[in-house]
């Protein structure tokens, strides 16, 4: 019996050992034929789901196989994308763009006016303004005309958003795009389902042949396999996103490179002013200057800064700088609500206003672990001023149902309706009684943002974005807690890849990245 | 024997239906609005503000219509195979989990080959060898792996074989190779039960006189062992390898997220997040078919192995 344990173990011995070293020696002899291609492995949070430029279909990727008609630099520059010029009639209706010559689709036929007029009529999803888009014209080959219902001043914006890349004519089938056609630097040319998608570069992009050959996008949805996929040398490139905790400890390997800037990304807590005791703006100050934003951004790290105005910095010219939001002041909290009639009279250390006590539900999205953090935090520093907070950890559908019908106390999430440079249609969502959520509407606002979607004079559209922050700074129905950078964190190998400001062209800078070795 | 495993086939058609009607319930209940997440997937969660968007969403998908209607149309295309399509990618359901079954079936085979391996051999030796440094080790290894969970030991062996040496891939299904980290975790985890069964079972045998008639035969301990001790434990065995088998075969989310590996049960997670209704309904329904089929199969062995089944020993 004892001959038989032996051989039993002896086999197991051996079958381990053969299997490393095999591994061991296959991973020595792929090392020795080196490529004679540019190769770089990046990794994305989810698989793509389509070839629409939308978020829907290629995520991220979009900006990598189709180019818009204007682009947006790194530093969020209106620069000639498609078009190599644009003109707004003077009453704002009609938006002309001069489209360049002699730019290839990946499939060899020529852009023109047709191209851009199909893709216009048959986005499914328009961003912005483009919603009020009527007619799309073609009066020759290389001009397009695009007609609106009323005066748009921020077209030139939201043609820059991504989504609204040019698909070639031929892509298309039934209104549907069945097929990855853009003029971008990159072509898709396999995609396999839960995987990775494959990339080759554009010999014939219009701005210049990519130096990488050949992209492989690996699929980790999981944040910590990303990390280690990195460091294992499987992937060579991975968006920060979701991966702030890490990042102390990609920071101390010598063998990667952490790029950053600062980003478009603000967390904030949206109040719902239409119910008790969230109607009182005194209390709704008194929860400003309770929560302590830089405590909360150093426990998230180093890429997120305490917010002091309404949008992050990234919105350069947009921002208004003479409006700041309130300070950590837990003083002036307690001083404001006692203002407001709340007094702690049963002495169980929650304040109270004829006999009800102040509690509040604060709903976040339970799977982001930024999220979790904020809320806990805010949830103590709120405790201590008085105000008792439920934590309501719900998924993204639930929370995406309760922001669109407000059915919310308190609701933590990232913003959104901002995709590009221009963050107009970030108070028509919010703050317009016209608008569809209405955390927050007044009459001034009203009338401001009115008078902004019509408005077709520079000055005055600037002037105007001005007044409205500090409308909605003065009545506090949102709580930016802080900005996130946007970073991309890299092998030493990749060079002369600078980070774009954007969440939707993050991967757009390989154009002119390359690989040493 | 036949009209035994025809009752079966009828009563797991009837199960499965059962089950994905109490999911389709539990759906359409379940906190979320449908239109406005799969709008918010397909293009981004601006487009979902977009009322004309999520207003031709729900006429397309009928999603306005009372519930009783919306069922009774989903079973009439289930019985006649139509699996529907998924409302996020609009592609058939069956095509999206047949593009994971390569990689479902692959996993699943493996991983149960290891732990069939690691539970047999091991749990011989611990009901064979009462103490000793060979019981002590392995008795280690069977705490082991019925406390570590699957997501901790994959990142484990990840951290060691990936990223400390570089020996073995984890992304993904490129190759073969990319195989051996995921099987092993899955194949060692999915050990424990079937190990603590055999081990338990074996030593009822061994206290049974027909196992000391044998001995008292001059029988060698090798026969006595394999042959006669084994087969008598094999019932409760294989009836705990056939639910693992389920087990793998419907998704075994864990390390397929933690290995990015295409698999079924990662399909489903995201149409759950997604409320993509048809595809979840989909991958339950392959789900329950696989269970219902390996228990079929697992019962039908274990009368063949075991004739006091076969002959119906025990009934009445």
């Amino acid at each position: 019996m004892r001959k038989t344990y032996l051989t039993i173990t002896i086999c197991i011995a051996v079958i381990i050992v053969g299997v490393i070293a095999g591994a061991f020696i296959g991973g020595f002899f792929s090392g020795i034929t080196t490529p004679k291609k540019k190769i770089l492995k990046i990794a994305m949070d989810q698989d793509i789901r389509g070839y629409s430029p939308q978020p829907g279909g290629l995520w991220q990727l979009g900006s990598l196989i189709y180019d818009c008609l204007i682009e947006l630099d790194g530093n969020w520059n209106q620069v000639p994308g498609l078009a190599k010029s644009w003109e707004m009639s003077s009453d704002g209706k009609v938006w002309t763009f001069h489209l360049r010559e002699g730019v290839k689709f990946h499939d060899g036929t020529e852009l023109d006016s047709e191209d851009v007029k199909m893709t216009f009529e048959h986005m499914p999803y328009r961003f912005g303004n483009l919603v009020f888009l009527e007619k799309v014209e073609c009066p020759d080959k290389y001009t397009v005309k695009l007609y609106f219902k009323k005066p748009c001043y921020t077209i030139a914006s939201d043609v820059a958003v991504t989504f609204s890349g040019i698909v070639s004519s031929t892509a298309f089938k039934n209104g549907k795009i069945v097929k990855p056609i853009g003029t971008g630097p990159f072509k898709l040319v396999k995609w396999v389902k839960g995987e990775k998608v494959v990339l080759e570069k554009n010999k014939d992009y219009w701005a210049g042949e990519p130096k990488i050959d050949e992209i492989i996008v690996r699929i980790i949805p999981d944040p910590d396999a990303r990390v280690m996929a990195l460091e294992a040398g499987e992937v060579d490139l991975i968006y920060c996103r979701g991966l702030l905790p890490a990042m102390s400890r990609l920071e101390e390997n010598p063998n990667i490179i952490i790029k950053s800037r600062a980003g478009q990304g603000n967390n904030v807590i949206y109040l719902n002013t239409f119910i008790e005791p969230l109607n009182d703006t005194k209390v709704r100050k008194a929860i400003a200057y309770a929560i302590d934003k830089e405590a909360i951004s150093s426990l998230v790290g180093k890429y997120a800064h305490p917010a002091y105005y309404i949008l992050s910095p990234a919105f350069g010219k947009y921002v208004n700088k003479n409006v700041t939001l309130p300070e950590y002041d837990p003083e002036e909290a307690k001083k404001l609500l006692a203002e407001a009639g709340w007094k702690d009279a049963d002495r169980d250390g929650i304040l109270d206003k004829n006999g009800k006590p102040l509690r509040l539900k604060l709903t976040f999205q339970v799977m982001k672990l930024e999220h979790k953090l904020v809320a806990e935090a805010v949830k103590d520093q709120l405790k201590k001023v008085g105000i008792d907070v439920t934590l309501d950890g719900v998924d993204y559908p639930a929370l995406s149902k309760k922001y669109y019908k407000r059915n919310f106390e308190m609701l933590l999430k990232d913003q959104w309706f901002i995709p590009h440079d221009n963050p107009y249609n970030y108070y028509f969502a919010n703050y317009y009684s016209k608008g569809f959520i209405k955390v927050f509407t007044s009459e001034r606002l009203d009338k401001l943002l009115s008078e902004m979607s019509t408005c077709v004079n520079p000055k005055r559209h600037l002037q105007l974005h001005y007044l409205v922050q500090e409308e909605i700074a003065k009545n506090v129905p949102e709580i930016d807690i802080y900005y996130y950078d946007t970073a991309v964190v890299m092998n030493k190998k990749v060079v002369n890849f600078i980070v774009h400001q954007g969440f939707w062209r993050t991967f757009k800078p390989l154009v002119k990245a390359d690989i040493v070795t | 024997m036949l009209r035994y495993v025809v009752k079966r086939l009828i009563l797991t058609l009837l199960v499965i239906v059962g089950i994905a009607t109490f999911i389709f319930i539990f759906l359409k209940v379940a906190p979320g609005d449908v239109a406005r997440t799969i709008i918010a997937e397909k293009y981004c969660n601006e487009a979902a503000a977009q009322e004309g968007l999520v207003i031709k969403f729900r006429e397309k998908h009928g999603l306005e219509l009372p519930l009783y209607v919306q069922y009774y149309r989903w079973l009439i295309a289930l019985i006649k195979g139509d699996l529907g399509y998924s409302l996020v990618t609009d592609t058939p359901v069956i095509y999206e989990i047949a593009a994971r079954l390569p990689a479902t079936i692959s996993l699943a085979v493996v991983s149960m080959l290891i732990s069939l391996f690691l539970a047999l051999s091991m749990g011989i030796i611990l009901a064979v060898r009462r103490k000793g440094l060979l019981y002590q080790f392995i008795n280690f290894f069977a705490i082991f792996s019925s406390s570590v969970p699957a997501y901790v030991l994959g990142l484990l062996l990840i951290l060691v074989f990936s990223v400390t040496f570089k020996f073995l891939p984890f992304v993904g299904f490129e190759s073969p190779l990319h195989l051996v980290l995921p099987s092993i975790t899955l194949g060692v985890v999915l050990s424990a039960r079937p190990l603590k069964t055999l081990h338990l079972s074996m030593v009822e045998v061994l206290e049974q006189d027909y196992i000391r008639l044998a001995k008292a035969k001059g029988l060698p301990e090798r026969l006595v062992i394999l042959k006669h001790t084994l087969r008598n434990s094999m019932v409760p065995f294989l009836s705990i390898i056939g639910l693992e088998a389920g087990h793998l075969m419907s998704g075994v989310v864990v390390v397929e997220t933690v290995f990015s590996w295409p698999g079924v049960g990662k399909l489903l997670m995201d149409a759950v997040f997604n409320r993509d209704y048809p595809l979840i309904l989909g991958c339950v329904i392959f789900g329950a078919t696989s269970y219902c089929i390996i228990n079929l199969l697992t019962d039908i062995l274990c009368a063949v192995i075991d004739p006091r089944i076969r002959l119906g020993f025990y009934q009445k």
